[in-house]
């Protein structure tokens, strides 16, 4: 028995085939021109893709302008501030391009279980009297607090507790210094000097003057490898095509170059896209040839000593596929792993696709929560709350339904409008899929009061209100009706009413061949004559196409007047949702 | 949700607490609490568990602090609130107010590097799951953790934060504003978006709780 | 074999106990059962920690910190003699259930987590919050169960450090929590 709890999903109406338009000059918004072919084709909760548009209610925000429900899939994201999960420093968007995404503090994940790491001395604390005076010195580790990694395992220390971000990139594990990128590149720049007549033929020569001396057929790693080849690569391509003068040249996109980009064409499309021009150009271009330009010969025994390796440490020396995913470059030990420098998070503003209008904007401020305009769906359309309608029930919740037994729901609507609206629900008799529910909604059509100004409520009666409210409306209830009647509402409140809905849920067990409709017998070709039950296909899940109506104040100014007509506008709103009443017993 | 509670389960306090009867606080004078909280029966509070190294500011007047709660609280049934502790090393007298008493230096040069309690605070309208263990430093305002949690120590949560059932937060993890974590350990799995935020006020829930 | 039957009983028998004079052991700490329970020099026993000896000797070594909610003992009637060894230098974190065997020296069961019965526990291992460790399992020295019991062994080398720090953390603990040692003797 797993507990279940009754839920309510939202589909946004952008998974419509047609993309959401704003219909500009017509009074009567988008989705009314679609109402009339979805009238017959109900939602499908289970269909593969319903996944992809279901949202509960707090997830969805509203544009204002289209007067449309947006969903995480129809806002387009817009980042304000770029900060680190750890520190909670905020990171220039300047920094993070020539940085890099990750934080180049001493922030740091545990490569084994990515719990955050901590800097720590190695050395004892220092005891006894006067100890204090001996300031607690180096070297430093980064040590995990929950899985007891410790950076000591990689052969990485270090000599100062701050700055361990570029400390480590100084550090290969086992505790080699890296050859940072400008050594390289002087180390780059002196060779090329010296053969600068014609390509690389004779290293040899180079070795007495450089200032920084590399062994040609080193094995790089891969960053430096990477940064070899793309200095190569930039060289040719300066040479290679004139048109870099122009404004790339030497920088960093030299890829972005019409001569480049026509070159990389040709390579990928067999040269229909080179002209004639950079086809003359081919020729001066060639390959790397050696470590420092960013060739890496594979020998056929290079993977030996991982083998090797393998055979000694076994299974528990190597990295889980997780661990590597972390990594940037290929781990396949747990001796590879690096010490994971966070990554950067955002704090993103959010706009309406289709009109560019702001939905939520935040304060830049990373310790702030609050928010500039934040238009969520919430405030705009009623709320669906689902309970059993026997109070009986309402303690154990989570009892499976009974199959064919019916059993009757409350839907409360609550109405987040300063105006009242009417609400028309409808279902399909039946729930889609393999087991169908019957489902009948006793009281399809209603309306719901305005909602009042929360101060307004506060200064009423304070918190006193509320509960005199609730009291008032049971006794009601358990006067009169113990039976739902059809066609009324069954509880109504300043800005809620209660519908009650009933469910004569399906049995599990398949039914009979003749019994089954053609839709079912279908579906079952289709999946093979499994009789089991899939997984949550015992839930009852009801499809519900609601649609509200209310009038609105026009743009505020030009409806001065409220009582004129002419300020008022009628909006209409109309989407899918799906109710997840219970499970099946 | 479904206690049946006794008569007189709760004794309510001046400034609206509520608390279980059968809650087990202890050093009460070492805990602050803001007002209108819930602590449901079985909680453990330790407050005997105070800052034995000596604070740089706040020295002298009023009883030492160990948990400071804010209002709109909520503490489930056998959910455990615990100063974190760590080891202090160095730095001692470094920060030690050249005021402070020549005895208390004499009991620092023993304990050179000691061990230390740290207070815990605790925000407004936090939510802490029954079964959970808080062991933070820090928990911001409007922050809902759930059910079976261990907090590990020196942990810092920002405001709208919700952790998921189950989750061990280790320790000194920072978990940033409107983030959802889950897992073992904990890892920031989601983001709480903008319409979420106003279901983390607890007024409602501290109304619904009564004798 | 004692015919008590668990813990129902609301005056739980009070069990021959062998305290060490330097012990700390909170009021509201409970010790139950009918088979002797050993708690050695400086060890913490925090408040509402509940050693359970119906089923069972309890020896706790020196220098061990109890903390509260935790379980140790058998917690089912086992075979003759067994009973829970933990040793020197050992933290027991909230809310821990211990039944094993032998907790070696210098481990840490953290928040929630279980030793199951007739487990051996090496020394230094540590057991992360809410890992398990299952019945009759032998856990090597150094070994770490963390996230969902994924293991691996410690080899940092920091053993001493931190039973140095069990000790500071001892040191403190004595202050700040009134002891009475009477009530259990």
């Amino acid at each position: 028995m797993s507990t279940f709890t009754p839920y309510t999903y939202f589909q946004c109406p952008c998974t419509d085939s047609s993309p959401p338009v704003r219909n500009i000059g017509s009074d009567s918004p988008t989705s009314i021109h679609s109402s009339s072919s979805e009238d017959e084709k109900a939602f499908d909760p289970r269909a593969p893709r319903a996944n992809y548009s279901l949202y509960p209610l707090e997830h969805l925000l509203y544009c204002e302008d289209c007067h449309q429900i947006r969903c995480p899939r129809c806002v387009l994201d817009e980042i304000v501030t770029y900060y680190c999960p750890n520190c909670l420093f905020e990171v220039p968007s300047s920094t993070v391009k020539s940085e890099g995404t990750r934080c180049t503090r001493s922030c740091f994940q545990c490569p084994i279980c990515i719990a955050p790491l901590s800097v720590s001395s190695l050395e004892a604390p220092p005891e006894g009297l006067g100890a204090e005076h001996a300031s607690q010195g180096g070297p430093y580790v980064l040590n995990c607090p929950h899985c007891s990694w410790s950076s000591k395992e990689i052969g990485i220390q270090f000599d100062k507790p701050n700055g361990i971000f570029t400390q480590l990139s100084k550090i290969k594990n086992g505790g080699d210094p890296v050859i940072t990128a400008r050594e390289r590149r002087k180390d780059r720049e002196e060779r090329s000097r010296d053969s600068a007549p014609g390509p690389v033929t004779d290293e040899d020569g180079v070795q007495d003057e450089t200032v920084v001396k590399l062994d040609p057929n080193e094995v790089l790693d891969a960053e430096s490898q990477f940064s070899n080849l793309k200095a190569f690569y930039q060289a040719q391509l300066a040479e290679a095509s004139p048109a870099n003068a122009l404004g790339f040249s030497g920088g960093d996109y030299g890829y972005g170059s019409p001569g480049a980009l026509s070159r990389i064409m040709g390579l990928y499309t067999g040269g229909t896209y080179a002209d004639k021009k950079s086809k003359a150009k081919k020729g001066t271009m060639r390959e790397a040839q050696n470590a420092f330009e960013g060739l890496k010969i594979v020998a056929p025994n290079s993977e030996d000593a991982l083998i090797a390796k393998l055979q000694n440490e076994g299974w528990d020396a190597t990295s889980s596929s997780l661990q590597r995913d972390e990594q940037s470059t290929h781990t396949p030990f747990i001796s590879d792993l690096r010490p994971i420098a966070y990554l950067l998070r955002t704090k993103r503003s959010k706009r309406c696709k289709t009109c560019r209008h702001i939905l939520s904007k935040p304060e830049a401020k990373i310790q702030t929560t609050r928010f500039r305009i934040r238009l969520v769906a919430l405030n705009y359309i009623p709320s669906i709350s689902i309970k059993p309608l026997q109070p009986l029930l309402s303690t154990q919740l989570q009892a499976p339904l009974v199959p064919m037994k019916p059993t009757q729901f409350l839907l409360t609507f609550k109405n987040p409008l300063f105006e009242s609206v009417k609400v028309n629900i409808a279902t399909p008799a039946q729930t889609p899929g393999r087991f169908a529910s019957k489902i009948t909604i006793l009281c399809p059509q209603f309306e719901v009061g305005a909602n009042t100004d929360a101060w307004e409520e506060a200064l009423r009666d304070g918190s006193k209100g509320v509960e005199r409210e609730k009291r008032r409306t049971k006794a009601e209830a358990s006067e009169g009706q113990l039976q739902a009647e059809a066609g009324k509402v069954w509880e109504r409140g300043r800005n809620w009413v209660s519908v009650v809905v009933e469910v004569i849920p399906a049995s599990l067990k398949p039914s009979p061949d003749f019994l089954k409709t053609e839709a079912q017998r279908k579906l079952a070709e289709e999946g093979g004559e499994d009789d089991r039950v899939r997984e949550d296909e015992d839930v009852v899940e009801i499809p519900v196409f609601v649609r509200v109506e209310w009038e609105a104040d026009t743009g505020g100014e030009d409806g001065g007047l409220g009582k004129e007509k002419e300020g008022r506008e009628k909006r209409e709103l109309a989407y899918w949702c799906v109710l997840g009443v219970g499970r099946i017993g | 949700m479904s206690k049946k509670p006794v008569k007189g389960e709760y004794i309510e306090t001046d400034t609206g607490n509520k608390v279980s009867r059968r809650s087990q606080i202890i050093g009460t004078t070492n805990i602050i609490l803001g007002g209108k909280t819930v602590i449901q029966a079985e909680v453990i509070i330790r407050g005997d568990l105070l800052r034995t190294y000596p604070s740089s500011s706040s020295e002298g007047k009023g009883n030492p602090v160990a948990v400071a709660i804010g209002r709109y609280c909520f503490f489930s049934r056998g959910c455990e609130l615990r100063p974190p502790g760590k080891m202090y090393k160095g730095y001692l007298l470094f920060l030690l107010p050249s005021s402070s008493p020549s005895y208390l230096q004499h009991e620092l040069m023993v304990f050179g590097s000691t061990f230390s309690h740290y207070p815990l605070k605790i925000a407004d309208h936090v939510l802490i799951g029954p079964g959970t263990i808080v062991e933070a430093a820090l928990i911001g305002s409007h922050v809902s953790i759930g059910a079976g949690c261990v907090i590990g120590k020196f942990a810092i949560i920002k405001d709208y934060a919700r952790v998921l059932d189950g989750t061990v937060v280790p320790p000194n993890m920072v978990i940033p504003s409107f983030s959802v974590v889950g897992g073992r350990p904990g890892r920031v799995v989601g983001e709480v978006s903008e319409g979420e935020v106003d279901g983390f006020d607890l007024r409602e829930v501290y109304r619904g709780v009564g004798n | 074999m004692s015919s008590k039957r668990a813990s129902t009983a609301p005056a739980a028998p009070k069990p021959p106990t062998s305290l060490s004079p330097t012990l700390t052991i909170a009021e509201h700490a409970s010790l139950v059962g009918s088979y002797l329970i050993t708690l050695g020099a400086n060890t913490v026993v925090h408040p509402r920690a509940k050693l359970n000896s119906t089923y069972g000797p309890i020896t706790v070594g020196s220098n061990c910190i109890i903390s509260e909610r935790s379980m140790i003992g058998l917690q089912g009637r086992g075979a003759d003699g067994e009973g829970v060894v933990i040793e020197d230098g050992v933290i027991v974190e909230v809310g821990a259930t211990v039944e094993s065997k032998v907790i070696g020296e210098g481990c840490v069961i953290e928040v929630n987590a279980k030793v199951g019965r007739g487990s051996l526990l090496g020394t230094h291992c540590k057991i992360g919050p809410l890992c398990e460790v299952a019945e009759d399992e032998v856990l090597p020295d150094y070994t770490v169960l963390f996230a969902n019991g994924m293991r691996r062994i410690d080899n940092s080398g920091v053993e001493d450090l931190k039973l140095k720090m069990v000790a500071r953390q001892i040191d403190v603990l004595r202050r700040l929590i009134p002891s009475n040692l009477t009530k259990f003797q």
